[in-house]
């Protein structure tokens, strides 16, 4: 009894709340999928962390200040392949 | 273009970013941008540097063509074969500025020298008027400031489009004080988006500078 009494939001507000959340993590899931399985360059192959968020770029271009030029280089080292 | 991806075969190709590509082969260049192709431009690369209202950052194709067809004749090889004298001039003016490093035997910060002598070539060009960088001592002032500013903050203009507008619209004396790299930014802008254009044409309205009166009546 105790267990579904807590799976009832006690107000609307925590209610609304709920919804707003999971419809956030639904959408950020549903993006992930989306780039990570049906984006028309999903097949390519690259770290899967550049393929699902930009904040991969930033990381090297940002804080590590305009190193994602070099680093691209290393990718194509670990994940490039001759011409077939 | 999305025809030219299934194109693509397995190669040295790799995924960087959600929505980019990285092609290891310079070849493939030739084959991408075709003269005949009409392609947009990628927004986050034309983000990066601010205004998005010149030829320069179009985004779309048609805009850019239309912006563009504005200036062309002035770039065409008439006109720049007839601009020659005016570069052979400040060739000259470079070399015997080098030549006074060799006598004095100081050091020539060539980079700054280079710089100079196209900002000069450029200015005069576009603004019927050059800034005279040849003539800065050492070449002190130069565009070398402003333009290693740009390559700073595009990195971060281009994972936030929105803070340009943000930063357009704070006063200047305050952007100075948090970022002086910026302000330089912001002044390569107001340069290129002529804002003391219209006055050096007005004053000298005969020759090249004609390009700004024709700019400001077809736009």
């Amino acid at each position: 009894m105790d267990l579904v009494r807590l799976a009832v939001p006690a107000s609307p507000a925590v209610a609304g709340l709920l919804i707003a959340a999971t419809t956030a993590v639904g959408y950020c899931l549903a993006v992930a999928a989306y780039r990570l399985f049906f984006h028309p360059i999903a097949h390519f192959p690259g770290p899967k962390l550049a393929g699902l968020t930009r904040w991969y770029e930033f990381y090297y271009d940002v804080i590590q200040q305009g190193q994602m030029t070099f680093h691209i280089q290393d990718l194509h080292k670990k994940y490039g392949k001759p011409y077939t | 273009m999305s025809s030219k991806l299934k194109l693509l075969p397995i190669g040295p190709i790799v995924r960087v970013t959600p929505n980019e590509l990285h092609i290891l082969d310079s070849d493939y260049y030739e084959e991408l941008y075709v003269k005949s192709g009409k392609l947009d431009k990628y927004p986050p690369f034309a983000a990066r540097f601010g205004s998005d209202d010149t030829f320069f950052n179009a985004t779309f194709h048609e805009d850019h063509r239309r912006l563009r067809s504005a200036v062309a004749p002035y770039f065409s090889k008439r006109k720049i074969t007839d601009f020659q004298p005016v570069v052979k001039a400040k060739l000259k003016k470079l070399c015997s500025k080098i030549e006074d490093y060799a006598r004095t035997g100081k050091a020539l910060p060539l980079h700054r020298a280079w710089t100079a002598y196209a900002g000069d070539i450029i200015t005069e060009f576009c603004f019927a008027k050059a800034y005279d960088h040849l003539e800065s001592p050492d070449f002190k002032e130069t565009f070398h400031e402003p333009m290693h500013a740009v390559c700073q903050s595009s990195t971060v203009l281009m994972q936030f489009p929105w803070l340009w507008p943000i930063m357009n619209s704070l006063p200047d004396w305050l952007v100075i004080r948090l970022e002086p790299t910026m302000y330089m930014h912001i002044q390569v802008q107001q340069v290129s988006a002529g804002l003391d254009i219209v006055y050096r044409v007005s004053a000298n309205p005969s020759g090249l500078s004609s390009y700004y009166y024709r700019l400001e009546r077809k736009l």
